[in-house]
């Protein structure tokens, strides 16, 4: 008996020895190479940061970061030069605001339909049909707003704008449809997909004792969505619309196609009806063509970090906001 | 209010129809053999086609995929699967590892929504002026750092949908862990690479199967 359990015990030591321990080997390299791996994404931000500090460091050397953020000049001829950022710290917050406040309501209502309102054969069709919008490359938004959407706009809200209202100094101006107007609308679209669907997911994590609460107090359906829905997730849909911020801020193909590119002191947004421009249009504009010996890349480095800044602060608002929720989500379903 | 909700549907659904019937009307007529297949023309001249765009798209997501999505999975399985690992006697490393594994987890969520033309600054300044010209192995790096987050997060999300009497099974059997995640990434690749390949052209989200935004939503489960 125990001669017979001994070599039990041997063959098995024996037959698995040497896998055992290639497999424990096997096991933490994989551990280590998958930790590698999941450390890369903060390597690119530190490099970010470092390469965007690095490349922008001549021209705050030579404007200072006040003299370069609040400069409203634009002219990258050598001998000459002059780089303010100003115009287009401007036009980057305007269109951004527009794309907020005519894109987060209309985001709300789509949410409160999908998951209060709509009946359950139409949801899903509905939800992928906007998620389609995500789906569309901006440069086809870019392509679509210059040759379509801008008559759009120019024939439908500015001639009206103008013809009616064109003596306040916001609607001054030509329509012409090339301009931050134009440009915010576009961004509009284009954060639907974005925040629609967070608010939906925020919507629905409410518990129904919520909605039921409101209903037994009398509460009409409005109400109860208002009470018992839109008051419970609002933290959530206010991550949701920092995240469309996120998206509006960043986005540079469609706004460089629709948003005129103007230039110095004449791209300050003083108007809605006035072609402006962006961070991120004017280093697309301008990259390709900037003279490496110059002091050109370095201002438009400059611009990215100004971008990148403001990328990581509304990103990280949004993912805490975000957290927060799904925190309290996942513990309403356990 | 349920006439101003469905209004608000419409406004979103005009714009995505119009994108749609007007790429299609003036797009259509323009495609020919000749046009995919050909290069481009001499400037100011009919004729030439999009050979070179096609084929270049095609490189570039192919060094890009190479690059980005063997990264990303192994990220993802780190968060997924070791991110909350107990060293059992060494607190410390416990500690380390946590705290690890939630920073990069909120730092990759960060990078997710990232303004694209920063990371071709930062390819541009590091690659391009490093080899001293444009080339495509720059723009790989820069599309693979664009969808390294959002393969890592779908890897993630899809792995933690896998349910622990799996992962038990598994280690019952005696299946090393590291075969037991293979087995898994090799579905979630599939997942993935959806997601991936959409993400070229709109650096956001492919098929609905991971929002991009926080309120991840699988359909599928990889095992």
């Amino acid at each position: 008996m125990q001669s017979l359990q001994a070599k039990e015990q041997q063959v098995r030591q024996g037959s698995n020895s040497l896998l055992d321990s290639l497999g424990g080997f096997l096991d933490a390299a994989f551990q280590v190479l998958s930790t590698y791996s999941a450390t890369i994404v903060a390597g690119v931000l530190v490099l970010m940061t470092v390469v965007l500090v690095a490349g922008s460091s001549p021209v705050f050397r030579r404007f200072g970061f006040i003299g370069f953020i609040t400069g409203v000049n634009w002219n990258p001829v050598i001998g000459k030069e002059a780089f303010g950022a100003l115009p287009y710290i401007l036009g980057t917050l305007v269109t951004s605001a527009i794309a907020i406040t005519i894109g987060v309501p209309i985001s709300l209502g789509i949410a409160i339909f999908l998951s209060e309102m709509s009946p359950w054969a139409v949801r899903g069709p509905v939800s992928q049909l906007i998620e389609l919008l995500a789906a569309v490359p901006s440069v086809i938004y870019g392509l679509w707003g210059l040759f379509v959407f801008r008559f759009w706009v120019r024939d439908w809200i500015e001639t009206p704008l103008s013809t009616y209202v064109g003596s306040l100094p916001v609607f001054s101006g030509s329509p012409f449809g090339l301009d931050v107007l134009t440009a915010g609308l576009i961004l509009a679209i284009m954060i639907i997909p974005t925040v629609s669907s967070v608010s939906r997911e925020v919507m629905l994590a409410v518990p129904n004792s919520q909605r039921e609460a409101a209903y037994s107090l009398g509460a009409t359906r409005w109400e109860a969505v208002r009470i018992g829905v839109l008051n419970y997730s609002r933290s959530g849909i206010f991550g949701a619309t920092i995240l469309g911020l996120g998206r509006a801020v960043g986005e540079t193909m469609a706004v460089t196609m629709v948003i005129g590119n103007a230039i110095g002191p004449a791209a300050i947004p003083t108007s809605l009806l006035k072609a402006s421009q962006t961070l991120a249009s004017l280093i697309a504009n301008e990259f390709n063509e900037a003279d490496p010996t110059s002091l050109h890349p370095a201002a438009l480095i400059g611009l990215g970090l100004i971008l990148f800044i403001f990328a990581l602060l509304i990103n990280v608002l949004a993912q805490l906001l975000v957290w927060k929720v799904l925190k309290v989500k996942r513990g309403s379903v356990e | 209010m349920f006439g101003l909700c469905v209004a608000c549907v419409a406004l979103a659904v005009v714009p995505l129809a119009s994108i749609l019937v007007e790429v299609v009307l003036n797009g259509a007529p323009a495609l020919s053999p000749e046009f995919l297949t050909s290069g481009p023309g001499v400037i100011g001249e009919a004729g030439g086609g999009i050979g070179n765009a096609i084929q270049g798209t095609l490189i570039l997501m192919g060094l890009s995929s190479l690059i980005g999505i063997p990264t990303g999975v192994m990220a993802g399985i780190y968060l997924a699967e070791f991110g909350d690992v107990v060293f059992v006697g060494h607190s410390f490393l416990t500690h380390v590892n946590s705290f690890l594994s939630s920073s990069l987890r909120f730092l990759n969520n960060v990078l997710t929504q990232f303004p694209s033309i920063v990371v071709g600054i930062l390819a541009y300044t590091t690659i391009v002026v490093a080899l001293g010209s444009f080339s495509t192995i720059a723009g790989a790096i820069a599309l693979s750092i664009i969808m390294l987050p959002i393969v890592t997060r779908t890897t993630e999300e899809s792995i933690k949908l896998v349910p622990g009497s799996i992962r038990d099974a598994a280690a019952a059997l005696g299946i090393r862990k590291w075969r037991d995640s293979k087995r898994s990434a090799k579905h979630l690749e599939e997942r993935s690479r959806h997601g991936c390949l959409a993400c070229h052209g709109t650096d956001h989200r492919g098929d609905g199967a991971l929002d991009s935004d926080g309120s991840g939503k699988q359909r599928v489960l990889p095992m």
